[in-house]
């Protein structure tokens, strides 16, 4: 759905990107992460045919975005990172002037029920200039929908939303999956991308460090395995763990001060350490695989970049 | 194309300061209509021809000469500053809109506004004259047109200005600032600039001779500094006949000289739309409001200014990142 080869962009002697090669499948829900000023809102940029590439090609849909920006533009959507409307003009009349640029058969009634949707139907009639940040993030959102676009582009769609807001957000991204879209999520916030992304990549300085499946990444990311220890009662002796571990781990205990483990292994010996510990008299509480979180994958990939 | 020029205009049309302009430029020319009912009821009386058009008088014209110019400015120093200040630009262009279509469509919207502004003004002061009793001939009406065009060409030139200086200027406060350079620079710099180019060029005027004119000099008829000898042929004096070629001589060269230094001058003040604007003016009618003279130049420049800064300001924006 999503493809770029080569993709470079530069200002003056800065690179802004660098050779990105994307491959974004249809129906994919895809989390671009990178920190700030990494490259997330040119490359954007540059699939939405807002700017020129200095090199490369960009194909959405099968259509060349540098050849044919406006065809792109119908079959897709975009919320830009601090959206902005006509302040002077309702909620409607905004909505209802971009509607304008499409073939649409009934503007009221699409205007109306995506209002419903992004919980602004009470507010169809008030200037934009008096939204909150908020509001104007989900009458962005309702912008972006007016078409009804296979592929939809967020740029950090969350960023300044309360958590509440937040929540409904990633209820709406679930939803547009549901529909059948392809989504660009771009973000620096990770626990969003982890709630509503399947795959991610990962830019850095203009260029893209690394691209895949969350789950996929975390394998191949995890040199040794963690394991995660609680007994009842507490180990007296670490020891009856050096088997199986190579470095063990004491975190802090619970309420009633029991110690917890850590275990490094080189695979997955969970039923032996079972077995071993129940024969000894102790009641395993807690034994599951510990998988790094997505801040550990991003912070060890950036620093690593 | 017409999606965003309606939107444009509609803008426009909406906007307190452009209401607020026009109705000065109203007030302006309704009071100068009426005094200028008064100045041509005189003229007939005292059996002389006066121009219709010149019931409008240069009061009216000074009017929309500064007011107008203001209004252009104001119309256009924000177009495209608010719209990226504020992000709807981004939101806009991430809709299947020809980017060409945003520039010329605001460019289109406004002259719409500025066409509809112009043509009320002159109609309702067209409706004074006729509660006066006053009515237009075929050719008054013609030149009525003539200086709603003229008019309407002269505020559109600074607002060509004002959006040259939105696409160049990183938020609107600079955007007005440039654009207010941009007044001052046409309307005050360049025609006293011309001057002093035009002095340095062609020096000091010629001295008139040391020995005495052939008869008294008469004063100019208006406003003149340089005198003007009247001689009377039938009884000169044979002695007076080298003061004569002397005299004539030095008149010859100080006509070289005003019409070397006008040349000059002239240079720089074709690229003030408010010289050319009053120079067209003057040419209206059977008999001008202002001086005569040959308003080719003038009426090149004044087409020309507004063309270059839409053309930079086309260009600029076709290229601009909109980040």
């Amino acid at each position: 759905m999503i493809e770029t080869k080569n993709l470079c962009k530069s200002y003056a002697q800065i690179k802004a990107l660098d050779n990105l090669n994307l491959h974004i499948e249809k129906n994919e829900v895809f989390g671009f992460l990178g920190p700030n000023g990494a490259g997330k809102t040119t490359t954007i940029n540059l699939l939405m045919g807002m700017i020129q590439p200095t090199s490369g090609e960009i194909r959405i849909a099968g259509i060349d975005v540098v050849r044919n920006p406006i065809e792109v533009k119908k079959i897709a959507g975009y919320l830009p990172e601090n959206v902005g409307f006509y302040r002077h003009m309702t909620a409607m009349q905004n909505l209802t002037y971009f509607a304008e640029f499409y073939k649409i058969d009934d503007v009221r009634e699409r205007i109306d029920t995506l209002l419903e949707i992004v919980g602004l139907a009470e507010s169809a009639d008030k200037k934009v200039g008096s939204f909150s940040r908020g509001m104007r993030q989900r009458l962005g959102l309702a912008q972006a929908l007016l078409n009804d676009p296979e592929i939809v582009f967020l740029d950090e769609p969350t960023s300044g939303l309360d958590p509440e807001g937040a929540a409904e957000f990633r209820k709406l991204v679930t939803w547009l999956e549901r529909e059948g879209k392809t989504i660009f999520f771009s973000s620096h916030i990770l626990s969003e991308v982890r709630a509503v992304c399947k795959t991610i990549g990962i830019i850095s300085r203009g260029r893209l460090i690394i691209k895949g499946d969350i789950k996929e990444l975390t394998k191949n990311l995890n040199d040794s395995m963690k394991i995660f220890l609680e007994t009842e009662p507490q180990l007296e002796d670490e020891s009856v763990l050096k088997p199986f571990a190579s470095r063990i781990e004491i975190v802090d205990g619970d309420d009633e001060g029991h110690r917890r483990y850590i275990l490094e292994c080189e695979r997955d010996c969970r039923v032996e350490i079972a077995k071993t510990l129940f024969e000894m008299g102790y009641v395993v509480k807690e034994l599951h695989l510990q998988e790094p979180s997505l801040e550990e994958i991003y912070l060890r990939i950036i620093q690593e970049g | 194309m017409s999606i965003v020029a309606k939107k444009e205009f509609a803008d426009q049309i909406s906007s307190k300061r452009f209401l607020a302009l026009a109705g000065v430029i109203l007030l302006i020319t309704v009071y100068t209509v009426y005094q200028g009912v008064q100045g041509f009821y005189n003229a007939y009386t005292a059996g002389m021809e006066r121009p219709f058009v010149s019931i409008f008088g240069i009061s009216s014209s000074l009017g929309f000469m500064t007011f107008g110019a203001f209004l252009g400015l104001l119309m256009g120093f924000d177009l495209v500053t608010k719209e990226k200040e504020e992000g709807s630009l981004k939101t806009l262009l991430s809709h299947p809109v020809y980017r060409d279509s945003v520039i010329n469509c605001k460019a289109i919207g406004a002259f719409a506004a500025l066409s509809i502004a112009i043509f009320l003004i002159l109609t309702i002061s067209l409706g004074i004259l006729l509660l006066y009793g006053i009515y237009p001939s075929f050719s008054d009406v013609v030149d009525v047109f003539k200086f709603g065009v003229l008019t309407l060409a002269y505020t559109f030139t600074f607002f060509a200005i004002s959006l040259f200086a939105s696409t160049i200027a990183r938020n609107s406060g600079t955007a007005l600032i440039i654009a207010f350079g941009f007044l001052i620079l046409f309307m005050a710099i360049l025609p006293i600039f011309g001057e002093i180019v035009a002095q340095s060029i062609v020096g000091p005027p010629p001295r008139p001779p040391s020995v005495p004119p052939p008869s008294m000099p008469v004063p100019p008829p208006s406003g003149g500094s340089a005198p003007v000898v009247k001689i009377d042929e039938g009884k000169m004096p044979a002695e007076n006949e080298e003061a004569k070629k002397l005299w004539e001589e030095y008149e010859r060269q100080r006509d070289e000289y005003w019409k070397k230094k006008r040349a000059v001058s002239d240079t720089f003040s074709i690229l003030s739309p408010t010289t050319n604007y009053l120079a067209l003016l003057s040419s209206l009618g059977t008999r001008p409001i202002f001086e005569t003279k040959d308003t080719t130049k003038n009426l090149i420049g004044f087409i020309a200014l507004p063309v270059i800064f839409f053309i930079l300001s086309y260009i600029k924006f076709l290229r601009m990142d909109i980040v």
